[in-house]
């Protein structure tokens, strides 16, 4: 594990444990790197010397492009897992053409053939953000997904309680049906045992490709 | 193995911290006051090379030209402004409004190039080179030597000058140096932009290996003082070397125990270095001649 030093890395660090521990997978070292390091080489090494053979990376998209930059120098060409933290960025600029050796989940890319809705919103953003040319200056395409559908959601929630009180709205979330959204089509996204819109299901590993996220396909 | 890379890393951190320390120097020597925002003078001088290269296509040697001159001016203000009227008045607030201008310059960058960390590819820092197994920029092996090219540079003007041997008058005695014909006021306004301008070298040279974002410059700057004080702030070989050898700590402390050790115990030996040594390894009590 090559991680943040900071809450968030510790947080990964007991979850990647419990699921390495769950599946009898011995991990061969956990090494922290900040913020703000210029250079990793010190902390890889150490994994490297140590046994890894696959490297869980935890941090924004500026550290991890430092991380990905330090194994280029040390030519270790080792497979990475990592937590949606690149998304955050231009991951693909700020790491080089390794970048794509990264290979993190999301929900969702506004790469590719987009469907109606993701078309419709690709667009208004771009109406509204003249910055963004591309889909590579959506960033993060994740967090603008999942924060565009949870808003509707919420806004349906509130429509239907007819008020802004927690837990009328709270009873109002279970008692939608179907909501088209960007990632998915909702259909009783909630209940009173699931409180997550989001399943297993709905998530895919990707990578960088040209500043682009795309789907890894084997 | 391990040795080497280690070394390599080391070196290339410590002359980073070193030259951002230089700045210090310069500037106590002539004035018994710093700079706190020498971290962000790192990050200007970064800031501007991408912004004069790659958004405005400028060439290389005139961004670097550019950038150094823009430093050298920002250090300029900071001695009129945030220095010169406190020092005269004899305060000490000089201390935090470094610190405050600091602050403002990063936040200044953060809502005018924006808070997206870019990168700054340089050929320099693109294909390592192989020495004793371990790979190598071509960039790490030039840092150490503008380091120690400037601790030289700033060693033999102080001691082989007639400018740097009147520069310590200045501390010592500014009235008498002023009817000596120094011009005080001038020699610490040039300390300063020196020194923001060396800060502004350091950014350039650790951008293509770096991100360049707004705050990319708060911890080298904190860092730097750390060596600036550990070498003894009034010796030009003794801040660069103290920085070089704070980066091989740092280095061998992450590959032999732990990255998680790496802050408590670099910071811990600068306390225990300074509670044996008050003047720093290479430092000397100043000696006023009356």
């Amino acid at each position: 594990m090559i991680l943040v030093n900071n809450s968030w890395g510790e947080s990964n660090e007991k979850g990647l444990k419990a699921a390495l521990g769950a599946n009898s997978i011995p991990n061969a070292g956990v090494e922290k790197f900040e913020a703000n390091d210029v250079d990793v080489v010190p902390q890889l090494t150490r994994l490297k010397a140590a046994g890894a053979d696959v490297l869980f990376l935890v941090g924004n998209v500026g550290p991890s492009a430092i991380v990905v930059k330090s194994l280029d120098r040390m030519g270790w060409n080792v497979p990475i897992v990592s937590h949606w933290g690149p998304a955050g960025g231009r991951f693909s600029e700020l790491a080089g053409p390794s970048a794509s050796k990264v290979h993190f989940i999301q929900t969702y890319s506004f790469s590719g053939k987009l469907s109606p809705k993701g078309a419709a919103v690709f667009d208004a953003l771009k109406k509204k953000y003249p910055e963004i040319k591309s889909a590579a200056d959506v960033t993060p395409a994740v967090g603008i997904a999942n924060a565009y559908d949870a808003t509707h959601l919420v806004a349906i929630a509130i429509n239907k309680a007819k008020s802004i009180e927690g837990p009328k709205v709270r009873t109002a979330m279970y008692e939608i049906d179907k909501y088209e959204g960007l990632i998915k089509t909702y259909n009783k996204p909630f209940t009173p045992k699931n409180h997550d819109a989001l399943g297993a299901d709905d998530y895919i590993f990707t990578h960088f490709k040209d500043g682009e996220i795309l789907p890894l396909v084997n | 193995m391990l040795v080497i890379p280690a070394i390599i890393t080391g070196l290339g951190l410590g002359s980073m911290y070193g030259l951002i320390a230089l700045g210090f120097h310069i500037t106590y020597s002539v004035s018994n006051t710093v700079n706190f925002s020498q971290g962000s003078s790192m990050m200007l001088g970064a800031v501007l090379g991408y912004i004069f290269t790659i958004r405005y296509g400028v060439p290389v040697p005139l961004a670097i030209l550019l950038s150094l001159t823009c430093c050298a001016l920002f250090g300029l203000v900071v001695e009129r402004v945030l220095v010169r009227p406190f020092a005269e008045r004899g305060s000490n607030a000089w201390l935090m409004a470094t610190v405050a201008g600091g602050i403002v310059l990063d936040n200044v960058v953060l809502f005018t190039y924006g808070k997206e960390p870019r990168s700054f590819p340089s050929p320099l820092a693109s294909k390592p080179v192989e020495i004793f197994g371990t790979g190598v920029y071509p960039l790490q092996l030039i840092i150490p030597l503008v380091g120690l090219g400037a601790a030289f540079a700033l060693h033999f003007i102080s001691r082989k000058t007639k400018l740097g041997k009147a520069l310590p008058a200045t501390v010592q005695n500014p009235d008498a140096a002023q009817l000596m014909g120094i011009n005080v006021r001038l020699v610490i306004a040039i300390s300063f932009m020196i020194s923001t301008a060396l800060a502004g070298m350091a950014g350039l040279l650790i951008a293509p290996l770096f991100n360049i974002h707004s705050d990319m410059g708060t911890l080298f700057g904190i860092k730097a003082f750390a060596v600036a004080i550990l070498g003894g702030i009034t010796s030009a070989w003794g801040v660069m070397l103290a920085g070089l050898a704070y980066g091989l700590i740092e280095a061998f402390v992450t590959t032999f125990l732990g990255s998680v050790y790496t802050q408590i115990v670099t910071f811990s030996l600068v306390i225990v270095v300074l509670a044996i040594l008050p003047n720093g390894i290479f430092g000397r009590e100043a000696v006023k001649k009356v």
